[in-house]
Order: structure tokens, then C-alpha cells, then sequence
């Protein structure tokens, strides 16, 4: 049987990046974010273990209920390969020292900044990738690529950038990869940890927005009642709900099983990818639903709700479309391997 | 949270294997298919957990049972469904009508009618549902008059399972003349050799005759036959049906699922258009066992059975639903035909049919969702009129 139960550190966590998340009143100011969040000692969370990742993910999962604009995921995964590629014999080295683990681990205003990001799409002489930065003025790069291998780009290699793009998360760039230098870590491994906290956030996210509308629901007036009082909303609700408490429980082990090495990694890959693209499917619908439930206000842009949209629908489609996911699933299981906990 | 799948209980695991293995008989089901010598061996199996000391799992020791933690009835479900454990005919006594009594009865009775619940030496069935009282339960009318010494019991009960083999039935019934809904209930127990009892097995669209309807017809109750206060049936059957919907028994639903979803992908897998969503399926089916992990974990540190249970229940029942649909789909349209699937056998044609059901029984997915909606939800309701 599985312990479901959240110990005291756990809890802790969870409780105090709510407190952070709520003092932050939905600012905007990503540095801030950072700061507090750096504050509750998130980075120092062995990710690559079992307990941390589960740990990691609740900080994740806080962070995306509330939609504090910063990706803890992101966060820790760029943590965790600085920390095993320092290990290693690189040029790279004095820059990584110097530069990565002061950002992130200093989230200091003055120190340079570091993206984390995933190739797009390659040809024989020039890669783009799509960034998220920890500050708009990033100057070194972690990019991952479909193979699961990850670039460290310094400005030198970055040939493109359209800032102009920038969104307020993410930006595009371009680069020779003939000039990158690949780093010589287990990218497979990390890009699972960061697909499976990217879960978290994005259930978390799911969650925060069903909560909202739950409130709205009960507190919106038509025909002289709360439009949450019809059964016809009530059991959508339920259904947007239970398929959330199915996905939640379903992150919490994909977190746990990323890390956890005592399973080969075709098996890690198989779940953490499943659930994932089940879990993008689910989220996707909740959100949908609860646009809907807004009515004509959820296309405006002061509502909250365009925010979580926003966020759900980019994180389902991170490290590839369900359907991909799947099919590399059915592919596992063809081998005659099963899911098991 | 520890996913490490540490199984706390392995030693209780263990030990019940190794008594499943030594004493069930493997091919049971062809071995007793005639229906009376079925019958005979479900009782012989009732009084082997008995006497194995595993009748008691629902039971604290002063009843003789053994305190068993939410998790190793878990493990209990599902140790029992992966041998292919028959289900025997005592567990609604074992399980519902047994808790209920210890918590409403009256000492005479816990003294009396539990011992041979938990041998297995009288057999009871739940009288609850009615033709017009379905996921409306309270709408119910089959009702007892005082007369005498005693209470003349008139009406009829619908969907009772295993009647026909029982001894006894606890019923639901209108002891107060006029009252309506939840008001005026009592739970009786009536004994079903009485005269003016009259009981109907229903045939399934399985062939099988799980159910039955009873009719009653003036039959006379002891006064003393009463489960809590006279009036207060529906708290009674409230707390009853919470131990229906406890976390620990969907996992023998789930090795069943897990049996039927291992079919279909032999089918789905070889199908380059159909892989992918069985791939999708398999992942529905593993966050059911999941989730009904997390429900447990939740169970065990005080959380309440009945409301949790009814998440757990929608998830897994319908998911099981819908993986029926595709496997029959993907089986092609010979599934059913010239089938001689009776709903409980392991082939593909059985199990779609067993998976019609659970979104129907002990408690519709309707009924789960207003349950959901009212008491984890919160969400504001409309008093009627």
C-alpha cells in the first residue's frame, strides 16, 4: 500500500509557499517571486531523490494553485544539473561556478541570469529553442533536446533571440549547435524530474482554478439562486473534481518514481509520461470547465481565469503532445511491461 | 508521502496467501456449477474463513473479531479477488448489518445475532431498495403496523441481493403511519421462513439470479427485532451504508479491472490506431488504483468513509465502464455473440458485463455525485418546494 500521508516537512512546505504565494497578491514581479520562494529554501531540496522530488512538487503544486508566474520545476531541474555537471571535468566549469549557482542559487538582482528551455525544432546547422527565463536579461542557457540531452549555451552561441517575443515566460533563440557544449549529465533523468514536477505545477495550477470557481459558483446569482445550487452545473463540477483528485494522486507518484532509481528508467519514463499526458488531458478539461462556468466574463482580461488557461494549457503540451506520450506508453506495454505502483 | 511501496502489512499478506493457497479450491467455479451444490460450497467457504479466524475482518475483538487495519483489508480484497476467492453469502451480515448492530443494537442482540453472522450459520440480506424507491430511498413504503405484540410488515423490496439464499433480511420500513422521507423509518429484521413472505429471484441480462424481489405480505415481527430506536431506521441505514463504501474493498474491483484491462490490450496493442488509447486507458486504470491508495492513506488518518468512498467509487466504476465500451469495440461484434458469459467468469465477454454494473450499484453515480457535490464539494442546495 502507498502512504499517501503528508509528513510534518512536507506540510511545512506546502504551508509556507501558500504564505509566500498569498503575500505576493498576484504582483507579477517575477524577482520577487524568486526571492521568496529561494527564501523557503526550495533549492536546497534534493530533487534527484525520491522524498525530494515529492518535496519539490509541493512547493510546485502551491505555486501553480496560486499562479505565482515563476516554475519551480524549471527551477530545480537547472539546480540539480549544475550541482551533478560541476562534477565533471568542463571549460564550462569557472562559468558554471561562477555564473549558474550565483543565479540560482542567490536569485540575486545583480548576478546574470539563466534560462531553462527546450529545443524546438533543428536543422543541419541551427537549433531554436523556447526559454523560460529566470529574468528577462538571461545571458546563459539550459536547453534541453528531444533526446534528452542538455545544451549549457553561453551569449556567444546564441546567434538569434527574438526578445522582441517575449512574453512574460518564455522567449525563442537561436544557436549553431556546432558551437554549444552538450553537457555530459544524465538528461534523460533530469528532464523526467522536470516533466514531473512540471505535472505538479500544472494539477496545482487545475486545482487553484477549480477552488476559485467553486467560490464563484456558489456566490453568482441567476434565476434567483446560485447557478452552483443546479445539478446540472453540480455534477459537471463533481466530475471536473474527481478527475482532479485522480490526477493529483497520480502526480504525487510520478514526482516520487522520477527520482526513485531503483527502477530502471524505460519503467520511470513509461509512468512519468503517462500520467503526465493524462493528467495534461484532464487539467485541459477542468480549465475549460471552469472558463465556462465564468460565462461572458472569462473572455475578459481582468479575470483570473485567462491566467491559469494560460498556464494549464502550456505546461499539457511540455515535452511533447499526449498523444505522443501515449503512443511511446503503448509501445512500453506492447513489450509486455505493465504500470504498477 | 512514501511511494516505495513498502508494504507494512507484508506479513499479514503473506500469511493469508498462504491460507488462500491451502484452503480454497482452485477450480470452484466449474467444479460447482450446479447452483445448489454452488450454493453449498459458497456456505462451506463462509464457515472456512471462520474458522481460519478471517470472518472477522470488519469486526473489533470484543466481537470476536480481529481489529483489522484499514490497509490489510485492503490487502484482504485483494488477496481474495486475485486468487479468484469466491465471495461466499455472509458478507452483508459480516459486513453491514454486523458494525450496525454494534453500534445501535441492544446488548441481548449484539449477544444473540452476532455469533452466528460472524460463523456464518445464518445468512442475511439488505431490504432496502423498493420498485419506487430506487436512488430515492427514502421514498419508501413498504410499512409495519403495531399489532399486538409485535409489528405486521406489508409491502415489497426490490434488488435484494441473494435473498433467496438467506435467512434473514433487515429492512427498511415506515413504522410511522403518515410520516414521509427520512422521518418515521425503522430498520426490522425479519425472518424470511415467516409466513406472508414471499421471495422472487430476478434474471439478469447475465443469466445469473444474484437478485431478487420479496414480497411481504402481513408478517409478523417481534417487537424486539428493531435495529436502534423505532423512527431512526435512517441513521441506522446511513452508517450501514458507509461500511458499503469504505476505501478497502474497491481493491478487489480493482484486480478485477486490472484483469480486464490486460485483455483488452492484447487486443488494442496489435492495432497501431487503437495503441495509443489503450495506453490512455491503462493510465485511467492505474490513477484508480492510486487514487484508491490516496483514499486509504486518507482513511486511516481519520478521514470519513462514506463521502471519500463515493470519489473513489465514481472514478473507478465509470472508468471501468468506459473500459468495457472499448473493449467490446475493439473485440469486434462476436463478443457476445453465441455467449454463454454469466458475469462472472474471466473471459472478455464476462467481465464487459460485470462492468455494466457498478456505476448502478450500491449507490448510482447520480446519487455519488450529489453526494460529492453536498457534503466534500459544499456547494449550495435548493430546498425542494
Amino acid at each position: 500500500m502507498l502512504d499517501y500521508g503528508v509528513d510534518e516537512d512536507e506540510q511545512l512546505l506546502i504551508e509556507t509557499t501558500r504564505r509566500w504565494c498569498n503575500d505576493l497578491k498576484g504582483s507579477g514581479d517575477r524577482t520577487l517571486a524568486a526571492s521568496r520562494l529561494v527564501e523557503v529554501g526550495v533549492l536546497d531540496i534534493r530533487v534527484d531523490q525520491p522524498e525530494g522530488a515529492v518535496q519539490a512538487a509541493c512547493v510546485a503544486r502551491e505555486v501553480g494553485r496560486s499562479c505565482t508566474p515563476v516554475f519551480v520545476g524549471d527551477w530545480v531541474t537547472a539546480r540539480g544539473i549544475i550541482v551533478e555537471f560541476l562534477d565533471v571535468s568542463s571549460s564550462l566549469q569557472p562559468l558554471l561556478e561562477d555564473h549558474l549557482t550565483t543565479a540560482l542559487a542567490g536569485i540575486d538582482a545583480a548576478a546574470p541570469r539563466v534560462s531553462i528551455g527546450r529545443v524546438l525544432k533543428s536543422s543541419s546547422n541551427a537549433c531554436s529553442a523556447v526559454v523560460a527565463p529566470l529574468g528577462f536579461d538571461a545571458v546563459t542557457h539550459l536547453v534541453a533536446g528531444e533526446c534528452g540531452q542538455w545544451s549549457i549555451l553561453t551569449e556567444q552561441d546564441v546567434v538569434a533571440s527574438e526578445s522582441g517575443s517575449f512574453d512574460g515566460r518564455s522567449l525563442l533563440l537561436s544557436w549553431d549547435p556546432s558551437l554549444d557544449e552538450t553537457a555530459s549529465v544524465d538528461g534523460a533523468k533530469w528532464s523526467l524530474i522536470g516533466l514531473a514536477l512540471q505535472t505538479a505545477d500544472m494539477v496545482g495550477a487545475a486545482e487553484g482554478a477549480f477552488e476559485r470557481t467553486k467560490v464563484y459558483v456558489s456566490e453568482r446569482h441567476q434565476f434567483g439562486r446560485p447557478i452552483g445550487s443546479f445539478q446540472a452545473l453540480q455534477h459537471r463540477l463533481v466530475d471536473v473534481f474527481v478527475a482532479l483528485e485522480a490526477v493529483s494522486a497520480a502526480s504525487w507518484f510520478a514526482c516520487w518514481v522520477s527520482a526513485d532509481e531503483s527502477r530502471p528508467l524505460e519503467e520511470r519514463e513509461a509512468i512519468v509520461r503517462g500520467i503526465h499526458a493524462y493528467a495534461a488531458q484532464e487539467c485541459v478539461k477542468a480549465l475549460n470547465e471552469c472558463f465556462q462556468f465564468h460565462g461572458g466574463i472569462a473572455m475578459t482580461e481582468e479575470l483570473w481565469v485567462h491566467h491559469y488557461l494560460r498556464r494549464v494549457m502550456s505546461a499539457a503540451v511540455t515535452g511533447g503532445r499526449p498523444r505522443q506520450h501515449f503512443r511511446a506508453l503503448a509501445d512500453y506495454l506492447a513489450n509486455g511491461n505493465t504500470l504498477s505502483a | 508521502m512514501r511511494f516505495d511501496a513498502s508494504d507494512i502489512d507484508s506479513d499479514f499478506r503473506h500469511r493469508l496467501r498462504e491460507w488462500i493457497s491451502d484452503n480454497l479450491v482452485p477450480d470452484w467455479r466449474t467444479r460447482f456449477s450446479d447452483e445448489i451444490e454452488n450454493v453449498e460450497f459458497q456456505r462451506s467457504w463462509d464457515v472456512a474463513l471462520f474458522k481460519g479466524g478471517w470472518a472477522g475482518m470488519w469486526w473489533p475483538e470484543e466481537f470476536g473479531g480481529v481489529r483489522a487495519t484499514a490497509a490489510q483489508r485492503a490487502v484482504y480484497e485483494e488477496e481474495m479477488a486475485t486468487a479468484g476467492a469466491p465471495p461466499g453469502l455472509a458478507r452483508a451480515g459480516r459486513r453491514l448489518l454486523g458494525p450496525a448492530i454494534m453500534r445501535y443494537g441492544t446488548s441481548e442482540q449484539k449477544g444473540t445475532l452476532l455469533p452466528p453472522i460472524l460463523s456464518g450459520e445464518t445468512i442475511w440480506c439488505q431490504g432496502f431498495s423498493e420498485p419506487e424507491a430506487g436512488s430515492d430511498l427514502a421514498n419508501l413504503s413498504t410499512h409495519a403496523v403495531v399489532d399486538g405484540d409485535g409489528y405486521l410488515v406489508s409491502g415489497q423490496k426490490t434488488w435484494t441481493s441473494l435473498a433467496h439464499y438467506s435467512d434473514m433480511c433487515f429492512a427498511l420500513v415506515r413504522t410511522e403511519p403518515g410520516s414521509v422521507g427520512r422521518n418515521g423509518i425503522s430498520m426490522l429484521l425479519i425472518d424470511l421462513s415467516s409466513p406472508g413472505v414471499e421471495v422472487r429471484p430476478i434474471l439478469q441480462i447475465t443469466g445469473r439470479t444474484d437478485f431478487c424481489e420479496v414480497f411481504f405480505t402481513d408478517v409478523r415481527v417481534p417487537p424486539d427485532a428493531i435495529v436502534g430506536a423505532p423512527g431512526a431506521g435512517w441513521e441506522v441505514a446511513k452508517y450501514l451504508l458507509s461500511h458499503e463504501r469504505g476505501a478497502a474493498m474497491i481493491f478487489s474491483h480493482l484486480v478485477r479491472m486490472r484483469g480486464h484491462l490486460d485483455q483488452y490490450l492484447e487486443v488494442a496493442l496489435a492495432d497501431p490506431e487503437e495503441a495509443p488509447e489503450a495506453a490512455e486507458l491503462s493510465v485511467k486504470v492505474f490513477c484508480a488504483a492510486l487514487l484508491a491508495n490516496k483514499i486509504l492513506s486518507s482513511q486511516m488518518n481519520g478521514g470519513e468513509p462514506g463521502t471519500t468512498g463515493s470519489i473513489a467509487k465514481l472514478y473507478w466504476s465509470e472508468t471501468w465502464r468506459e473500459l468495457g465500451t472499448k473493449a467490446f469495440v475493439a473485440s469486434g461484434e462476436q463478443l457476445l455473440v453465441h455467449s454463454r458469459a454469466d458475469g462472472t467468469g474471466d473471459d472478455l465477454a464476462n467481465l464487459f458485463l460485470e462492468s455494466r454494473k457498478n456505476t448502478i450499484s450500491a449507490g448510482a453515480s447520480e446519487v455519488q455525485r450529489d453526494i460529492v457535490a453536498r457534503r466534500v464539494l459544499g456547494l449550495p442546495f435548493q430546498k425542494k418546494g
